[in-house]
């Protein structure tokens, strides 16, 4: 990802997600996320969620606070530290590119719940 | 306050170097919050210019105000505090003048209204102390009340150093395993954590304990179990049969060893948040885990809060990875100390992307957790002594960081079970480390 597309998909979040934060972490600028909602049918129906933003990657990583069960099983996920904090991560193969926004990479994130 | 190795071997001989005015260097910092109370951790030093200083009487170093404006965009860019370091030469107790209170009073309330999330500090160093002021973020109060902790050549020096009388000081620098006044305090002041609480971790807690280790901090979320017994002495069948927790056990282990040592189990998984928030406030960390990915999530939280990680483990090799029936080709060890600043797991290519990637069954890393599972249905080995080997070199490694006993911890110690033999192995930073530039010394994220 360029810096510029980095910038972009900041601010981006922050207007997106009412009280978003970010921080520069190393290379990383991290956005935190207070409540992203996962869809109907998941318990908890939200979350907090995390999007790291890495220039040598070519989309950002992201993670949430609680893997939500669907259907009453939760699917197979991991723990990761990313800023010194710890937070859980899961794969799914979403196809996204720069010149999409960010809303769309977290909305569509989370769609792996569906 | 930590400095990282790499930083004082040049902070040291700056601020002492003769000139013309009173040598000045900016240490750029960020920090983290424990209960115990903030860590502000300097991550980078800048030695300013002889152009940006002025002659001024009364001053030993005055700058322009220009470079203190440069500085604070740096700051600021970076999301970074200042600290201002200088010298004091002769005293040992040093203390600061009434021009160094002055200019904190003026200059650290001024970086706070650029820099307000982050600490801001004058330290002033001494031969054996330190002393200073410190404004904390969202505080008003400067405050006084500061150590100092850097990382020599294999061990840790925290300033001021605790009082004690001169007798016993030369008896220490003399003698400094000999279980008198200095190394006494040294050991009941430390806290160390111990994560991973099954054959080595037990056997490493232990034998803190048998030393007076102030506070051990035991993380392991399982309970005991079978397997448990042939790796280890700590735990016996009652444990088994009660189904206690690990570190719930241990605790009563330690007890009947040193009932003076405090042993907080903290029954969770790294890097669960317990974990982490009880590791920020250690010392030094040992490491008993029996997976990269661990020792990656280790590696990442000592080096974000300046702690010196020991890593232990122990692996059994056979010839056919594939076949259960296969003889046994090596059993093998490691043993390797990383000190803030020196060379850490990512630097000596122990910890690898390709290696953790490979662990976790090629397959994404959120899936370790079943992989790991199906590799562990193996039955247990008798291994207890070969880690009981392990966790003494960590302990001994232990008492280097706190006691400064032998000359470098510069080796990774590899150990052959099968031979009986510790072959000491050269380590290196790798300066092009990315955990090194981008997590040492991080601390907390600034949000904002």
């Amino acid at each position: 990802m360029t810096q510029e597309s980095i910038e972009r998909l900041t601010a981006e979040l922050k207007e997106s997600y009412r009280g978003a934060v970010s921080a520069k972490d190393g290379m990383l600028m991290l956005v935190r996320l207070p409540e992203v909602h996962f869809p109907p049918g998941c318990q908890p129906e939200s979350t907090e969620a995390l999007v790291a933003l890495d220039p040598t990657k070519p989309k950002p990583d992201f993670y949430i606070r609680v893997v939500p069960a669907t259907r009453g099983t939760q699917p197979q996920h991991g723990t990761a530290v990313v800023g010194g904090d710890n937070w859980c991560t899961y794969s799914f193969n979403l196809r996204w590119t720069e010149d999409h926004t960010a809303l769309q990479f977290v909305e569509g994130m989370l769609r792996r719940f569906a | 306050m930590r400095v990282p190795s790499h930083l004082w071997e040049q902070l040291w001989p700056e601020v002492r170097r003769p000139g013309e005015h009173e040598p000045v260097v900016f240490g750029l910092v960020s920090h983290g919050v424990t209960p115990r109370g903030t860590i502000i951790l300097v991550r980078e030093l800048v030695m300013p210019p002889p152009t940006a200083f002025v002659r001024a009487a009364g001053h030993g170093a005055k700058w322009t105000g220009a470079y203190n404006i440069a500085l604070l965009n740096e700051t600021l860019e970076r999301g970074l505090g200042i600290v201002i370091f200088h010298y004091h030469p002769g005293r040992a107790d040093v203390q600061f003048s009434g021009d160094d209170e002055a200019s904190a009073r003026q200059l650290l309330p001024a970086f706070q209204v650029v820099a307000p999330g982050r600490p801001h500090g004058s330290i002033v160093l001494g031969e054996s102390s330190a002393t200073g002021l410190i404004l904390l973020p969202n505080s008003s109060t400067l405050t006084g009340e500061i150590s100092l902790r850097f990382f020599g050549d294999g061990n840790v020096v925290t300033f001021p150093r605790s009082k004690a009388k001169p007798e016993d000081l030369l008896l220490h620098r003399r003698q400094p395993l000999v279980a008198a006044a200095v190394s006494k305090s040294r050991l009941k002041d430390a806290t160390i954590a111990v994560v991973g609480l099954s054959g080595g971790g037990t056997q490493v807690a232990t034998q803190l304990a048998a030393l007076g280790v102030g506070e051990i901090i035991g993380i392991d979320a399982q309970r005991v179990t079978g397997d448990n017994l042939v790796a280890t002495d700590a735990f016996g069948w009652a444990d088994i049969l009660l189904s206690r927790r690990k570190a719930t056990a241990l605790r009563s282990k330690i007890w009947w060893i040193n009932r003076r040592v405090r042993f907080t189990p903290v029954n969770a998984l790294v890097p669960e948040r317990p974990a982490i928030e009880a590791l920020k406030r250690a010392d030094a960390v040992i490491g008993c885990v029996n997976n990269l990915k661990s020792r990656a999530d280790l590696q990442e939280i000592a080096w974000r809060y300046c702690i010196p990680y020991i890593d232990i483990g122990l692996g059994l090799y056979p010839l056919d990875p594939d076949d259960e029936l296969s003889e046994i080709a090596a059993i093998s060890g490691n043993v390797f100390a990383a000190v803030p600043g020196g060379p850490c797991l990512w630097c000596t290519g122990f910890l690898t992307q390709e290696k953790l990637e490979k662990e976790a069954g090629n397959a994404n890393r959120s899936y370790l957790r079943t992989t790991l599972s199906q590799n562990n249905r193996r039955p247990a080995a008798y291994v207890s002594s070969f880690n009981g080997v392990l966790a003494a070199l960590a302990v001994s490694d232990a008492l280097q960081l706190l006691l400064g006993y032998a000359p470098s911890l510069s080796v990774r110690k590899q150990y052959d079970a099968l031979s009986g033999t510790i072959a000491e192995i050269a380590v290196q930073k790798n300066p092009a480390c990315p955990k090194c530039s981008d997590v040492l010394a991080a601390g907390e994220p600034l949000w904002q």
